[in-house]
């Protein structure tokens, strides 16, 4: 299946996830400081730019990329059918009523991941600034336990 | 016999100097006084070279120096002279005979190279105009004589030495002193000499018959095998006796003391476990955190997750998914200006035509986005069920790292404790040196009761044959007519040593219980904590005790003060007890005593001054007021004073 999208797809535009020179930052610094389990040998790039997705999603705000960094973070053969999965959901809860073939449009999903990666970078560096860690963890779940309230009110 | 005169020539710090000890008949007492490095010891070094041949007082600077006298040998050199003389005499008096002590030895000045030395003795008696002289052999015997050379640390007395002097391998030594300073010797000497003429008689019955002869063989060689036995015993005895000592002075050092082996252990098992709590504390974190990456993913797409499969559910119910037609493919139909079916050829008509676009507008989703979706509906549902668990499953992690921490901090708090313990212990190395070294004894003293036990055995069995072949011997002896008067000769000399073995015995009984209350009250004289001590106690292999009033033995918790204190006493008691004329010089005898204290030992020691030769070296820090109060208006000169020269190399009064 996914060689059969790979062969469509690669007829029709983007195989791969750019970052900006700040993001590009933030991940070496990461790598750097073992932040959060975050660094290459514990969490692939691919779980990293999906956690960046999601922090981008908790902000509920896409930031364009400018000064994107020449290099991609991860080229499409690298990314995991479970990012890949939610690359696309992303999509189609931004849709709204719209068309729902538009997902096709590899171009469009794969910019709205990005975008909302690189919001979730930002938030990411915001926090190594201010805290540690452990204590980033504890503020996560404080926020998880509340995000989890509201899903499940019960 | 009294010193009169030391002179000491190119001997270690002395280039030239003569020390005279004249008697004003009351006090034959004598002070040196000089700083430490100087050259006390070196003095005392000096007589035991000349009588002995032997400095057992070397200090570490002294031991890596030749005999020889630095500067004498510059000197020596910058002239050229290819040898120099290294020599002490000493001149003492005997009653009427004065004796002249003189130890020579010449040194190779360019290599140091000490030639062997040699004692030469002149005596030299008012009513004989020759003097006698004696060299080699015959020297060393006469000074044996005058001041056995097993005795000398009872004669020069080394103040500093004092922590070990009741270290139990002494004891054989101090018996075996004890057996020659009070005569005993003397009785042994006869005993032994009659044992000898036993085994000659014998030998002669032996002559008589082969079969005696015969036997007499035998035990000559079981007799030689019970020797060797009796000599490794006493020698195991000896080791066993001093990790005895050991274990005891040790325990009674440590007693009341915090177990630092065991402090010291429970400390590395601590931070073993700190260090193994902290890898599962950081375990803990990072397992939390890579959930909390997977549960932020899901609860945050959750929303999205349900918005697809909603989507999914849509289509499905309308049909629209999986689709079974290609919707692209009637869209390229409808485009194409020929309107060929593409799958049969033929040209469509307007039916066909009509026919398609009515259901290409049932047709709501493309196969591609139909591939999406089925693509990423598996995903979707499990994020709606791991978002479901976050709770459940955050509470165990929690659960895990909190865990952790708490038995981390628990280690923190006994590490920390453990710590205070061990840094509160005022000298934990000296404790830790005690500590193995009770260790190390009781390993040697299970390896030596088990060698002992069973050289025991071997001695019991070569004793019994020994009795058999005797038994037989004499038998065979008795039973000879011609041997009658020779076995008579050999039961008379039995008895008499019979007699001369318990004649010995009781002298040396008697000369212990004397030992006992002369120290004792030595000690006593010379304490300045008064009522404190009860008795001491001499065992028969001479090893002594200390007890405390309460009747508890306490040699191992006296301070050093105390211990060189009795140590003195001792050495007091057996001069006294032995009646031997001889000097005593003590070099630094009041290293560990302290103020006031030194009046008693200065009261003590101006007592023994009326009837014996003391030669005292002392710092001028020791030699306070307490003391030369006391012992400058006695003494019978005026305190040598010694001081070195500006290049360090030569003393001089």
């Amino acid at each position: 299946m996914r060689e059969e999208m790979n062969m469509n797809d690669a007829k029709k535009g983007p195989d791969r996830l750019n970052i900006t020179r700040k993001a590009r930052n933030i991940i070496t610094r990461v790598d750097q400081e073992k932040y959060f389990g975050l660094q290459i040998n514990n969490t692939s790039r691919s779980e990293l730019i999906l956690f960046m997705m999601a922090l981008g999603i908790s902000a509920k705000t896409p930031t364009r990329l400018e000064n994107t960094y020449p290099e991609a973070l991860i080229l499409e053969n690298s990314i995991t059918s479970r990012t890949i999965s939610f690359m696309y959901a992303l999509f189609i809860g931004i849709l709204e009523d719209e068309d729902i073939d538009k997902i096709t449009q590899k171009e469009l999903v794969y910019d709205m991941a990005q975008q909302y990666a690189n919001t979730g970078f930002e938030i990411l560096e915001d926090e190594m600034n201010k805290m540690t860690d452990k204590k980033l963890m504890w503020n996560v779940i404080q926020e998880l336990d509340n995000k989890y309230d509201e899903l499940f009110p019960d | 016999m009294r010193f009169s005169r030391i002179d000491i020539k190119n001997y270690r710090q002395y280039k030239e100097l003569s020390f005279n000890f004249s008697n004003n008949g009351k006090h034959d007492l004598h002070i040196i006084v000089a700083d430490n490095g100087i050259g006390k010891t070196n003095l005392l070094n000096a007589i035991t070279w000349c009588l002995y041949n032997e400095e057992p007082h070397l200090g570490s600077t002294s031991n890596s120096l030749t005999k020889l006298n630095t500067k004498v040998r510059e000197e020596h050199l910058a002239a050229q002279q290819p040898n120099a003389t290294v020599r002490v005499t000493l001149y003492a008096e005997d009653g009427a005979d004065k004796l002249i002590f003189q130890r020579k030895m010449n040194v190779k000045v360019k290599s140091n190279f000490e030639e062997k030395s040699e004692l030469i003795i002149k005596k030299i008696n008012k009513a004989m105009p020759d003097a006698r002289i004696l060299s080699g052999e015959d020297a060393a015997v006469f000074v044996d004589r005058y001041m056995p050379r097993r005795l000398k640390k009872y004669f020069y007395f080394d103040g500093e030495q004092l922590d070990r002097y009741f270290i139990s391998e002494k004891n054989l030594d101090i018996k075996q002193s004890v057996h020659t300073i009070s005569q005993v010797e003397t009785l042994t000497r006869v005993k032994n000499n009659l044992n000898n003429i036993i085994k000659t008689r014998r030998m002669e019955a032996a002559k008589h018959s082969p079969d005696i002869q015969g036997i007499i063989g035998d035990i000559d060689n079981l007799d030689s095998n019970i020797h060797d036995l009796t000599k490794a015993i006493q020698n195991i005895e000896s080791e066993i006796q001093k990790s005895q000592s050991v274990i005891k002075l040790n325990t009674e050092r440590l007693s009341g003391q915090p177990d630092i082996n065991k402090l010291q252990n429970e400390q590395r098992r601590l931070l073993d476990k700190k260090i193994r709590l902290e890898l599962e504390e950081q375990n803990a974190y990072n397992e939390l955190f890579s959930f909390l990456e997977r549960m932020n993913v899901s609860l945050y797409f959750y929303d999205y997750a349900k918005k697809v499969l909603a989507i999914i559910k849509e289509k499905r119910d309308q049909n629209a998914l999986p689709p079974n037609v290609d919707k692209s493919m009637l869209k390229a139909i409808l485009k194409d200006n020929n309107k060929v079916c593409p799958i049969c050829g033929q040209y469509l008509t307007d039916d066909a035509i009509s026919y398609i676009e009515t259901v290409l507008s049932k047709i709501k989703v493309s196969s591609e986005t139909s591939n999406l979706l089925m693509f990423i509906c598996n995903e979707m549902e499990a994020t709606i069920e791991s978002a479901k668990s976050y709770k459940n499953n955050k509470d165990k992690k929690i659960r895990v790292l909190s865990n952790v921490q708490k038995d981390l901090e628990q280690c923190g708090n006994d590490l920390q404790k453990v710590s205070d313990d061990i840094g509160g212990i005022a000298d934990a190395n000296q404790l830790k040196q005690w500590y193995d070294e009770i260790k190390r004894h009781q390993g040697i003293l299970g390896i030596n009761q088990q060698k002992i036990a069973g050289k025991k055995i071997a001695l019991s069995n070569e004793t019994n044959k020994m009795k058999i072949l005797e038994d037989k011997r004499d038998k065979a002896i008795e039973q000879q007519q011609e041997l009658k008067k020779i076995n008579s000769q050999i039961v008379f000399l039995k008895k008499a040593i019979d007699i001369i073995e318990s004649v010995e015995k009781e002298m040396m009984d008697e000369v212990r219980k004397e030992m006992e209350i002369s120290t004792m009250n030595y000690f006593n004289d010379l304490m300045w904590k008064k009522g404190v001590y009860n008795h001491i106690s001499l065992d028969d292999d001479y090893r002594l005790e200390l007890y405390h009033n309460n009747g508890d033995s306490c040699l191992g918790s006296c301070s050093a003060a105390e211990r060189s204190l009795l140590a003195l006493a001792f050495t007091l008691a057996l001069h006294e007890v032995s009646g031997f004329d001889a000097l005593l010089f003590i070099d630094t005898p009041v290293a560990r005593v302290s103020g006031e204290n030194r009046q008693n030992f200065a009261n003590v020691l101006k007592k023994v001054s009326e009837h014996k030769q003391l030669i005292m070296a002392f710092t001028p820090d020791e030699y306070s007021s307490n003391i030369s109060d006391i012992f400058t208006p006695i003494a019978a000169d005026m305190p040598v004073r010694l001081k070195m020269n500006q290049t360090n190399d030569i003393t001089s009064i």
